[in-house]
């Protein structure tokens, strides 16, 4: 028997799995790693099916240049060294008339989890500050957004833990699996789970408290329990007074703007059940809120995020057993932050970021009040914790690459990333792709965003290369993969693309590891093993992390304690404390809608062509209240069209009484693939994401998913469907 | 007191986890990292893992026999 171990990058949570064959058989056998002493047996069909996602007649196997116009799918096959070189000319030409500014790269971190921040690095010595990423709406901005009161992105210790708080966070065995894992062995051990959502579900029935709040207040809820800790003094005092700065301001602000009366109107949960709750949270002994993208996708998103660290610090839990850990990066590798060569690129450049100015927190205007501080406690000046730190505004970003304004964006590289599906403003984001001079996409199928590109590059997947997973720059914990297949056809790994892209643009010098396992050599040096050592050695390597490390330190903060009061946020011309805001309902527009419901057939816009998950989910459906349904005159499996002001998509309607009335729930990332217009332009939650000002979180930009308003009306079925039939 | 204690057991935990997470070519280490992966699962109860066969949930969202029916009707 073979037996290979393997990350699993069908998304971020990177299960452990182990592979295994018998002698003759080609092919492994993927199951859950029960020796994972963090998340045995974690693993999703998604997971075990991945061979049959990605061994699959739609798979790209060759580059292809577009014959036709933009969106045509005319397509001529070309040889790599003809595509590169092509790529490079136009790249060139864009760079000479516009600056290195005019090209703009948005990245998939899980989908090229080898890439060893050599995105940034290429585009560092180009001198292109505009680097996108989904994280920006998903985990990276939280990361960026928790600097500003303690420095870190902290990681939950789930192992230790007396108190789990999930944000309508419903992790179950087909999705966030490794956390699931994690959080059911701790209520095993006898971890009490509050879970704040507005709707039932499975975690919120197990849960001591389920405090089912109104969509998008999850702030105002935080709000609430910072105001019970601190009048029934329920914090750590000697913490609070020697390691916090603003406490007073703090204090003042909540007391008087967010009392517990306000709190439950607009939550619209009663007083006791805030208490309580907030008590269990306040007096656990080591509790955690583990990250949630509830509140990274909301227009109070920057004020959620840093009630959430408040609430960690003064309860006295950062960096405590049971808490959060405060980790930095491992110190035995070389960091991504080193790789990327950040100091390369020019303040002037870096001021060129778009989005810097209105939206700065997650920005290099952050990254750069950072630099000293973080290097002060964690050796790194430009820590990119979860990709997600110094990253510029996806909505400027797309609106520059649209209308040329403040200056011309020309070129946009799209590495393993459905762009198109991955923001809001779908609409903006196609009118962006189609005024750009040259698209380019490395992808693994003809995504709808490889559909509007000029040449389309063939990518390796996780089953097909080795990996190095640090923990995504955010803990002490680095996990190794085995390669289980050869790639098939000519498809690369993204380190070659940047290689072979960097030779053309005359940055040969700075990229000389011919290959990614040379890469890895590099990276893993200071270990004093090779690369194909350490992979022998370790699955999973645990650097060394001390509790309570900032009493030697202080915070990475520029006053080296907990900002409750941002200093940053207050020089940037922003609220310093956190406050309330939310969209509301109005007579056009009198539902909610919840983009984000997690199926678990899929990850994000992913294996829709993968019949054999397809087939037990094969349209894009929404979820209804049955009261609602009746009001609005919706039936069990007809269509609906749901509209917003940002326009409007199709779905099938199902009715769940676990959803609260007034509220619907939308699925993310819908195409279809075996359609021939990829069903590209009808079902995408992006479609209804409007991202005008008053729909943006005011400091990260990013736009409202949590309680969008909008209306449903029942509608015939907006195509002949073609089915999974024309699937294989 | 309490917090030291608690200190000293997360390090520890987090000390086999690190021992576990290798792969170890000496048979005894092998066997003393099975051992320890024996144990940790134990100090969370009988059978901690139960919930990897047992899930039952509404959020599996199996549509195939609607979908198939839907089918039947229209053809």
């Amino acid at each position: 028997m073979e037996t290979k171990h393997v990350l699993c990058a069908t998304c971020d949570m990177s299960c452990q799995l182990v592979a295994t064959r018998k002698p003759g058989e080609k092919d492994f056998t993927l199951s859950g790693d029960y020796d994972n002493p963090m998340g045995p047996g974690a693993i999703c069909a998604k997971g075990k099916l991945a061979q049959t996602t990605f061994e699959h007649p739609n798979r790209l196997l060759h580059p292809l240049k577009r014959v036709g116009e933009r969106g045509e799918g005319k397509w001529e096959q070309i040889p790599w060294e003809q595509a590169l070189d092509e790529i490079a000319e136009k790249l060139r030409g864009i760079v000479e008339r516009y600056g290195p500014e005019a090209l703009a790269v948005t990245s998939g971190p899980w989908n090229c989890s080898t890439e060893s921040g050599m995105t940034r690095r290429f585009m560092n010595l180009l001198g292109s500050p505009n680097y996108l990423s989904p994280v920006a709406l998903c985990l990276g901005n939280t990361a960026a957004v928790n600097r500003f009161t303690y420095g870190w992105m902290p990681l939950p210790d789930f192992e230790n833990t007396n108190c789990i708080v999930l944000m309508g966070h419903n992790t179950n065995s087909q999705n966030w699996v490794w956390e699931y894992v994690r959080t059911r062995l701790a209520e095993h051990r006898g971890a009490k789970l509050i879970v704040m959502d507005p709707r039932r579900s499975p975690t919120a029935e197990r849960a001591a408290f389920h405090l089912a709040l109104k969509p998008g207040t999850d702030a105002m809820l935080c709000l609430g329990w910072i105001n019970v800790i601190i009048q029934e003094q329920l914090y750590d005092k000697a913490f609070v007074r020697d390691w916090t700065l603003g406490f007073d301001a703090l204090a003042k602000r909540i007391l008087e703007e967010y009392p517990l009366a306000r709190v439950c109107e607009v939550t619209g949960l009663a007083e006791s059940e805030i208490r309580e709750s907030a008590r269990l949270y306040a007096t656990s002994r080591g509790a955690i809120i583990p990250w949630s993208p509830i509140t990274d996708q909301q227009v109070s998103s920057t004020s959620a995020i840093r009630a959430i660290s408040i609430l960690r610090a003064i309860t006295g839990n950062l960096d405590a057993p049971g808490g959060e850990m405060l980790m930095g990066t491992h110190q035995g590798l070389i960091p991504e932050s080193e790789l990327e060569l950040t100091e390369m690129l020019s303040a002037e450049q870096k001021r060129k970021q778009l989005g810097y100015d209105e939206h700065p927190a997650f920005t290099f205007k952050a990254a750069d009040v950072f630099a000293q501080h973080s290097e002060r406690v964690f050796g790194e000046r430009y820590p990119n914790i979860v990709k997600g730190t110094h990253m510029a505004v996806p909505s400027s970003t797309f609106r520059a690459m649209a209308t040329g304004a403040p200056y011309p964006v020309k070129a946009f590289l799209a590495i393993a990333n459905n762009a198109l599906y991955g923001y809001g403003n779908q609409a903006l984001v196609k009118r962006a792709m189609l005024n750009q001079e040259l698209n380019v996409c490395f992808e693994q199928f003809m995504t709808p965003t490889a559909n509007l590109c000029d040449y389309v590059l063939p990518g390796d997947s996780w089953l097909e290369r080795p990996n190095l997973m640090d923990t995504y720059n955010w803990a002490t914990i680095t996990m190794t993969s085995e390669q289980l297949y050869a790639a098939p056809g000519e498809c690369k790994n993204v380190y070659d693309l940047w290689h072979d892209l960097a030779l053309r643009m005359g940055m040969k010098a700075s990229f000389p590891w011919n290959n990614i396992e040379e890469l890895f050599d590099h990276r893993v040096s200071r270990t004093g093993l090779s690369w194909k050592q350490y992979l022998a050695k370790y699955k999973i390597q645990l650097g060394s992390y001390k509790h309570f490390s900032y009493r030697k330190t202080g915070f990475a903060t520029p006053s080296g304690k907990v900002e409750l009061y941002s200093s940053v946020l207050e020089e940037f011309g922003c609220d310093p404390l956190p406050y309330y805001r939310n969209v509301e309902t109005s007579a056009d527009f009198p539902l909610k809608m919840f983009v984000g419901l997690r199926e678990p057939q899929f990850f994000q816009s992913g294996q829709r062509h993968n019949k054999r998950l397809r087939k037990s989910n094969r349209y894009p459906r929404t979820f209804v209240n049955p009261a609602d349904a009746a009001s609005y005159n919706l039936t069990e499996g007809e269509w609906a069209k749901i509209e917003t002001v940002a326009g409007r998509l199709f779905m099938m309607v199902t009715l769940r009484d676990d959803v609260p009335p007034g509220l619907i729930r939308v699925p993310h990332g819908w195409w279809l693939p075996e359609e021939k217009d990829l069903g590209a332009e009808d079902h995408n939650d992006g479609l209804v994401i409007p991202d005008d000002p008053e729909y943006l979180d005011r400091e990260q930009g990013i736009p409202h998913m949590k309680g969008v308003p909008c209306r449903i009306t029942p509608c015939a079925a907006p195509r002949e469907f073609v089915g999974i039939g024309a699937l294989q | 007191m309490i917090t030291r204690f608690k200190q000293i057991k997360a390090v520890l935990l987090m000390r086999v986890a690190g021992f576990i997470g290798q792969r170890h070519s000496v048979f005894w280490k092998r066997w003393i990292a099975h051992a320890a992966v024996r144990i940790n699962l134990m100090r969370h109860g009988r059978d901690p893992l139960d919930f990897l066969q047992s899930e039952d949930s509404i959020d599996h969202l199996d549509f195939e026999s609607a979908d198939d029916a839907a089918q039947r009707n229209k053809g």
